[in-house]
């Protein structure tokens, strides 16, 4: 297909594939790189982005745990201090009571009125007597003394809000309380109640008592201290009710992030506080909030502060928590594990939008590179098609004007020249077109200038063979006015002028001389030798030389100036019309054939002379027969015996025998074309080798002398 | 036709092989020529010659006009019966040394 492609396709082909190919190499190569360079981005940017938030989520997670359980810790601090405050009341009271007794002569006091001798909401100091104990000078002089505490009961109650009231018991049965409220139950006996039997087992100190909830059903807690008189026996027991509803609310308050929210456990790990503590069915056991793992409760038992994570309430949560000392109660802040894992989602979140952004932008700028990448490859391929057409326009143009030149140069038009525009390959073309040209208009006038010397050689050889013809006797019946013979010749050069010649001639009324010759080698030389050989033979012939002489002679003549060493071979006879008598000689030539009337033909064999012409001096011989009338005598060159077939085979004595024997009863005339048959039948194909010259003779009658 | 020229020290041999004819007869011509410009004397042998035309004859006559002139000789041998009758015919073995 490649090879039918016009030379112009074929370089805009090569061009393009060049170009294109090399930029869409490129092109793809560089985009693939930027596609892996993507990839590899973006990878890159998911890994950031994973490990980031990972890492952020660890890091905020850690942070949340220390900043829970450091709130915790706090709020427990706190609340534990609040605590703390109170029950240093009941001691400050303890001591207060202590010096109290020890110092009974110092205090005067006052009477106390009963509960219901005060007025309900104004704090002041009153007391009862538990049931069975008589109001004795004693009882009554124990009562002032102890109205001497509402100077520090007072400022006391002031002072924390948190506190309901302080009161006391003591053994003798009496019950002394400072507070706002003035109610009061005729059987309480202080000295049964748990308040002050706790404090009375404890060994030293102020005990914090359970919680209960008060007559409005706030949460409260009782701490309660037992005094001793002057002696060190135990005389009572302080105790106060503190109202830790606010406490406990202001922590409940605190507000923890999103859902966090805190909330107080008591020793045994039941609810005192949370958010949903006011709700009716709300279960106050921790256990039954937390999940399947139960590890949680022995951790927070066991340990002082510290977080664990656990299942609370169906939610993934973060418990932190914290104890308070004073009472052993838990803190505890809760969070869902989400919530504090959000950030680091978001983060996630966050990176993931920038690295999908970042992608986005980058596939934007890959499409803005691919769309001028595809402009570009327009560009360049426009560019190189034209350039190509170009390139290729100014290689086939003058190879396409070097065409038509060549037609018509193929038209004959030899002055037409090529145009050398450039110094490339199709220049030298040009060139060597334009040499060729030369050339050949110079070998065409050579070859004209040859074939018209040849021609001319042609033609003057034409004229020496009609010359040559000419010079031979070819008018039959050559002597029309003799009826004593008929003779009849012919020649058939092997070349245009031959060396062979024949010659018949009356030399006078009687006599009529016969010359069969054939001279060495052929063409012009030949044939300007025949003529030389033939003039001298007739000249010498016609003097009436008997043949051995004309023949000396004439060898003599030729041999004087035969430079080119030419030589012919002569068969000459002289008859004599009259008697029949044939006087001849041969210098080196065929033996004649003869026909007895009635008979066959025969060689007649006699001993030759030496050719004549090649060596001076040379002696010739003259033989003699006697022809009568019906003999027939026939001369020949050796064209004719040599004669040759293609097989190589000569034609031979006995086949020219044969063929003059076939004919024996022609006149001489059809005997030689009888003859010129059978020789060329013989010879076939081959080429005429040597000149074809024979003459027959028929002797019809003697002349009749005595009509004379 | 081919001709081999051998230098047998007192004389050239010529093995001429093929017909000598109008074609070939300068070609022995020349041979004959240059044997003799190396020897006076020359042998020419004509074991393979089946036939000899006028020109061949020439040639001979020229070689044997050569050795006259050279004061040499020049010989056929081998001379077969078809080249024995032309040159009987010719005349040729009157003049030329035949062995």
């Amino acid at each position: 297909m490649l090879k039918n492609m016009k030379i112009g396709i074929k370089i805009l082909l090569v061009i393009l594939l060049m170009s294109l190919g090399t930029l869409l190499i490129i092109s793809v190569n560089s985009y693939l790189q930027m596609m892996g360079l993507t990839r590899e981005f973006q990878e890159v940017n998911t890994e950031l982005g994973d490990t980031a938030s990972e890492d952020s989520k660890e890091a905020l997670q850690e942070q949340m745990e220390e900043n829970l359980v450091k709130l915790a810790q706090k709020q427990s601090q706190i609340s534990n201090e609040k605590l703390i405050r109170l029950r240093s009341v009941i001691d400050g009271g303890v001591a207060y009571l202590e010096n109290l007794y020890a110092n009974q002569e110092l205090f005067i006091g006052h009477d106390l009125p009963f509960p219901y001798e005060t007025e309900d909401g104004v704090a002041c100091a009153k007391y009862m007597l538990a049931p069975g104990v008589q109001s004795t000078d004693e009882i009554q002089k124990k009562v002032r003394l102890l109205s001497n505490c509402e100077y520090v009961f007072g400022p006391d109650l002031e002072n924390n809000s948190m506190m309901d009231n302080l009161y006391l018991g003591t053994h003798d049965g009496i019950y002394y309380r400072y507070s706002r409220s003035n109610l009061y139950n005729p059987d309480y006996d202080p000295r049964l109640r748990a308040w002050f039997l706790a404090a009375i087992s404890e060994k030293e100190g102020s005990v914090w008592l359970d919680t209960y909830q008060d007559y409005y059903g706030k949460l409260c807690v009782t701490c309660a201290g037992k005094f001793r008189g002057e002696n060190g026996g135990v005389e009572g027991v302080l105790a106060t009710d503190v109202t830790v509803q606010d406490m406990l609310d202001e922590i409940v308050a605190t507000k923890i992030g999103e859902s966090g929210y805190s909330f107080v456990l008591d020793s045994q790990l039941q609810y005192l506080a949370h958010p949903d503590f006011s709700q009716e069915n709300f279960d106050k056991s921790l256990r039954n909030h937390i999940g399947e793992d139960t590890d949680v409760l022995k951790e927070i038992r066991a340990n002082a502060s510290g977080i664990v994570r656990a299942d609370l309430d169906g939610t993934e949560s973060y418990i932190a928590y914290a104890t308070l000392e004073e009472t052993g109660w838990k803190l505890g802040v809760c969070i869902d594990v989400d919530e504090v894992v959000a950030p680091s989602v978001e983060l996630k979140q966050k990176i993931d939008g920038i690295t999908s952004g970042a992608q986005q932008m980058v596939s934007a700028t890959l499409s803005t590179v691919m769309i001028r990448f595809i402009i570009f490859f327009a560009v360049v391929g426009i560019f190189v098609i034209m350039l190509s057409f170009a390139v290729s326009g100014t290689i086939t143009r003058p190879i396409q004007k070097l065409a038509r030149n060549v037609e018509n140069i193929g038209q004959g038009n030899l002055d037409v020249r090529m145009e050398v525009e450039s110094g490339d390959e199709v220049g030298e073309l040009a060139q060597t077109f334009n040499r060729m040209l030369e050339d050949l208009q110079q070998y065409i006038q050579n070859l004209s200038r040859v074939t018209a010397e040849k021609e001319r050689i042609g033609a003057e050889l034409d004229v020496a063979t009609n010359i040559q013809a000419s010079m031979l006797p070819c008018i039959f019946p050559a002597f029309p006015e003799y009826s004593e013979f008929d003779i009849y010749a012919s020649m058939n050069p092997a070349k245009e002028v031959g060396g062979d010649f024949y010659d018949f001639f009356l030399v006078d009324r009687e006599h009529l001389a016969i010359v069969m010759a054939d001279v060495s080698g052929k063409g012009v030389p030949a044939a300007l030798f025949m003529v030389i050989a033939k003039t001298l033979i007739k000249n010498r012939a016609q003097l009436g030389e008997a043949p051995d002489a004309a023949l000396a002679a004439v060898n003599d003549q030729l041999c004087e100036n035969n430079e080119a060493d030419m030589f012919v071979t002569v068969w000459l006879g002289v008859y004599e019309m009259t008697t029949g008598r044939l006087v001849y000689a041969n210098a080196g030539h065929e033996c004649p054939a003869l026909m007895r009337a009635g008979g066959e033909y025969e060689l007649i064999r006699e001993s030759h002379d030496f050719v004549v012409g090649g060596m001076e001096g040379m002696p010739y011989t003259s033989h003699e027969i006697t022809l009568y009338p019906g003999d027939k005598l026939f001369l020949y060159t050796d064209g004719v015996p040599e004669a040759t077939n293609a097989k190589e085979e000569l034609f031979g004595e006995e086949r020219m025998l044969a063929a003059l024997n076939a004919c024996a009863a022609l006149r001489p005339q059809q005997t030689l074309h009888k003859v010129r048959e059978a020789v060329d039948e013989f010879v076939g194909e081959a080429d005429q080798f040597d000149d074809l010259t024979m003459l027959a003779m028929e002797v019809r009658a003697y002349t009749d002398t005595s009509h004379r | 036709m081919n001709i081999i020229a051998t230098d047998c020290e007192s004389y050239m041999r010529l093995i001429v092989d093929g017909r000598v004819d109008t074609n070939t007869s300068p070609q022995l011509q020349q041979a004959v020529l240059s044997a003799f410009q190396k020897k006076k004397d020359v042998v020419v042998d004509f074991l393979n010659v089946p036939y000899i035309s006028s020109a061949g004859l020439r040639a001979l006559l020229i070689g044997q006009k050569t050795a006259a002139s050279k004061g040499g000789s020049m010989k056929l041998t081998n001379v077969s019966e078809i080249v024995m009758n032309i040159l009987d015919m010719s005349g040729f073995s009157k003049i030329l040394q035949i062995e």
